[in-house]
């Protein structure tokens, strides 16, 4: 047995001591005067006494039963001590086979946690009752005609005994301390004597017609103190009514119909007592569970978002306060795409990186894990949100080690496709100068056949044709580079190029500006790219100065949202602007008004920019300088792009 | 070394060995055009593969080829000891590595894309280069086909034979009669082929390049 009170040996010789005083005295209060109340007692409190010693000690404690019966039989009941024995050994056998039933078949909850431990106990103490008040029937003397009567009655004494004393016993013993009454708990035992003096005291010539009254005190108490409560108050009534009678002569039959109307009351407060405690205890734990999940939430490293299902922020736990910079209050409500944009919440789960926009509206780099919780009336997404900065860090501190490394290579990536454009083209070149000396050749000697000399000028055209294939390839090449968009600020995007180009600027005397609003919306594009467009302008505005030795010499670059789909940066300079002749064929390859330009660095910069979905152009007044002017798309561009 | 005495050599081929279809097809077809017989092979393995070393000519190869380069093969064929010069040709030349490939013994370095007749004249520069090579190669192994069949006593003989040792000094170095020397000699002689001391110290010379 796993709960077992009564265990300690100590305790087990104090249990029988104390068991057989109590065994003794209760007899004792069965024992009415035969001649006011000839049909015996109302109730048989030791069927009790001895389901709950029982249950709570094991059968081991089946002898004691019968010792205590022999011992009250004999020195209380004056009965023969076989009778006695006799009435002991079927209490014993019949409470004991109740119990071993109850604790191994059903798994009782000795401490009567659920109303179904309660509903239990009562079913299988009323058939062991009946089958105990069968065993007695031979013991008592009663005429033929009553004995359907008196069995009943000694049934109804049986179950009234248990659910009167078990339960009690079962919640009070098992106690670990005695608790300290109080007040209000005077008031409720007040409360049942009232009651019990209207109907005895006050109306005893009304009998117990007032007795119901009962069940307004046993139904507080039951309510107020559950299960433990409710067995008290019912030990309590059933002592006062014993009191009552004892005092107030009752006609026999009313005795028995007092007996029933107490039963009924006792069970339903003893049920309603067993449906509150179980109520109690699970409320209980719901409450421990909720608390136990808010102290791990709220002590989580990570932040922690509820999302409802209309995408506002439910709640928030410290970390992600600090996470993202707003008090709980202020993001509640709030939709979770203000803080991490370009989620899609139709897709769960998602796990991911991205980034949080702060309140500051600084950009923080963030793993993502988002799951979905189906509530009962509906859906809730929780989103985890670790701070990955601190990871994003290290990583470009080591970026930026290499790029210091890279970084003059980086500056001339348009030689080095030149160069590669140029050796790729190169072979076809010599291909086409060898099929066209070769033809030119055989045609002097004049004795070669003329289709070889066809042949060889059919080879050198198609030669030729390659050379504009290397051309269109590398453009679509450029175009459809390994682009690795992301969300970015356009601050962020410039500070970079402007990095790289300060030094060139502040060594030719160049004002750099900037111009950039600071409520645009993020781009998404590849910042490495665009980088390098910037770098290819804001070099070229600054040739343009330079060349021409212009008076005023400043580039603006500047930046604007078009629409909520693009934004367009604008790098203006004081130079020349460009000459007529070549405006229209800028962005080709190979054209070039520098002396020593390849031509490549606006061909690959209009590339880069197309490559996004952008456009470039360029505007200019000759005299006053070249402004060229390029998008780019928002992160929350809805257009179709092809990377 | 000018002189043609030596038989007349086979008719020179010309090896191309670039990955560019086109850049092969239309070399061969310049040289077709200029009478010299070339032909192609689109990787420097396949060339090692299938050429045909035993007839004298020149080989063109592309700098930057998938698998083993045009300098590389440059370095296989001079530690193969094949006498065939190396023009090594390019897409996209610069200086560094011109002089390297001339220091390493390439014949001539071009750029593509190429003048035609300044192609034509270094392909028949490097053929006659290699010409030469070739009789060189030629007299070589014929030297080293005749020492083979030398006694060792021969061979200590004829070492010091052509270090200059009159037969009376070769005697007392080697511990035998000054007639005996004299029988070794005249052995020596008409087993390698030599008309007088003359062809027997260009044939030691010949013996002395280094067989790998």
């Amino acid at each position: 047995m796993k709960y077992s009170p009564l265990a300690p040996y100590s305790r087990r010789v104090a249990v029988a001591i104390g068991y057989t005083a109590l065994h003794v005295g209760l007899v004792s209060t069965t024992l009415l005067d035969p001649v006011i109340y000839p049909s015996g007692p109302p109730w048989n409190p030791v069927t009790g006494l001895v389901l709950a010693l029982l249950l709570l000690g094991g059968v081991g404690y089946a002898p004691l039963v019968v010792a205590a019966a022999a011992v009250a039989g004999f020195a209380v009941r004056n009965l023969g001590l076989g009778i006695a024995l006799f009435d002991g050994l079927a209490m014993a056998t019949i409470y004991g086979g109740a119990t071993r039933f109850l604790v191994q078949r059903l798994h009782l909850d000795l401490r009567l946690t659920r109303l179904q431990d309660s509903l239990l106990l009562l079913a299988v103490g009323t058939i062991a009752a009946g089958l105990h008040a069968a065993v007695m029937m031979p013991l008592s003397h009663v005429a033929e005609a009553d004995l359907v009567t008196h069995y009943l009655r000694l049934w109804a004494g049986d179950i009234l005994g248990i659910v009167v004393i078990t339960p009690f016993l079962m919640l009070h013993i098992g106690a670990e301390r005695l608790p300290r009454p109080n007040l209000l708990n005077l008031v409720e035992a007040a409360s049942i004597a009232f009651v019990l003096w209207i109907d005895f005291g006050l109306h005893a010539s009304e009998k117990f017609r007032f007795f119901y009254l009962l069940i307004m005190p046993l139904v507080w108490i039951a309510v107020r103190h559950g299960l433990k409560g409710a067995s008290a108050a019912i030990v309590l009534a059933q002592l006062g009514l014993l009191v009552a009678v004892e005092v107030v002569p009752f006609p026999d039959h009313s005795l028995t119909l007092l007996q029933l109307i107490m039963l009924t009351l006792s069970v339903t407060t003893l049920l309603l007592g067993s449906a509150m405690s179980e109520r109690r205890i699970s409320r209980a734990a719901l409450k421990d569970s909720e608390t136990r999940l808010n102290a791990i939430v709220s002590m989580a490293p990570d932040g922690v978002l509820t999302i409802d299902d209309t995408g506002a922020v439910e709640s928030v736990n410290p970390a992600g306060e600090a996470l993202l910079g707003f008090a709980a209050e202020e993001l509640k409500g709030r939709h979770f795409a203000d803080v991490l944009p370009g989620l899609d919440l139709a897709t769960l789960p998602f796990r991911g990186e991205a980034n949080a926009v702060r309140r500051d509206r600084a950009l923080l780099p963030v793993e993502i894990a988002i799951g979905a919780a189906d509530l009962s009336d509906r859906r809730l997404a929780v989103a985890v949100v670790r701070d990955i900065s601190q990871r994003k860090a290290t990583e470009a501190r080591l970026w930026q080690h290499h790029a210091v490394l890279a970084n003059a290579a980086r500056l001339s990536v348009s030689e080095k496709l030149a160069t590669a454009l140029a050796h790729q083209l190169n072979q076809p070149l010599a291909a086409v100068i060898g099929y066209t000396r070769a033809a030119e050749r055989l045609l002097k000697k004049g004795s070669e056949p003329m289709q070889n000399i066809v042949d060889a000028m059919d080879k050198a055209v198609a030669q030729t044709t390659r050379c504009g294939e290397i051309i269109r390839r590398t453009r679509e090449f450029l175009s459809s580079g390994d682009l690795q968009p992301a969300p970015i600020f356009v601050l962020d995007l410039v500070q970079e190029a402007m990095h790289l180009a300060t030094p060139q600027y502040t060594a030719n005397d160049v004002t750099l500006q900037l111009a950039i609003p600071t409520d645009l919306p993020l781009v998404e594009v590849d910042p490495l790219q665009v980088e390098q467009v910037l770098v290819n302008l804001l070099n070229n505005a600054l040739d343009a100065i330079v060349m021409a030795a212009s008076p005023r010499r400043e580039v603006l670059l500047s930046a604007a949202a078009l629409d909520r789909n693009w934004v367009e940066i604008t790098v203006r300079d004081s130079g020349p602007g460009i000459a007529r002749g070549i405006a229209d064929r800028l962005f080709t390859a190979f054209t070039t008004s520098k002396t020593n330009g390849m031509g490549m660095g606006l061909f690959i910069a209009k590339s880069i920019v197309e490559a996004h979905g952008g456009t470039m152009r360029v505007e200019s007044n000759p005299g006053e300088g070249a402004a060229f002017c390029f998008t780019l798309p928002t992160a929350t561009n809805d257009h179709d792009q092809t990377y | 070394m000018t002189k043609r005495t030596e038989t007349k050599p086979t008719e020179p081929v010309v090896h191309i060995v670039d990955d560019d279809e086109a850049v092969r097809d239309s070399l061969r077809l310049l040289l077709y055009s200029v009478g010299i017989e070339a032909i192609t092979y689109v990787s420097a393995a396949d060339f090692l593969a299938r050429c045909d070393c035993a007839r004298p000519g020149c080989v063109i190869a592309d700098v930057r080829m998938p698998g083993m380069s045009g300098l590389d093969l440059q370095k296989e064929l001079l530690r193969r000891d094949v006498p065939l010069p190396v023009i090594i040709i390019t897409a996209h030349g610069d200086t560094p590595m011109a002089v390297g490939a001339l220091k390493a013994g390439a014949c001539d370095f071009i750029e593509k894309p190429y003048d035609d007749q300044f192609l034509i004249d270094s392909v028949s520069h490097a053929i006659d280069r290699g010409a030469r090579l070739w009789r060189d190669h030629e007299r070589i192994a014929k030297a080293r086909v005749d020492y083979e069949t030398l006694t060792a006593r021969e061979r200590e003989v004829m070492a010091l034979v052509v270090a200059g040792e009159s037969s009376k000094g070769i005697a007392g170095h080697l511990g035998i009669s000054p007639r005996t020397v004299e029988i070794h000699r005249a052995r020596i002689m008409e087993k390698v082929h030599a008309r007088g001391l003359a062809d027997l110290v260009r044939m030691a010379h010949l013996l002395e390049t280094p067989e790998e």
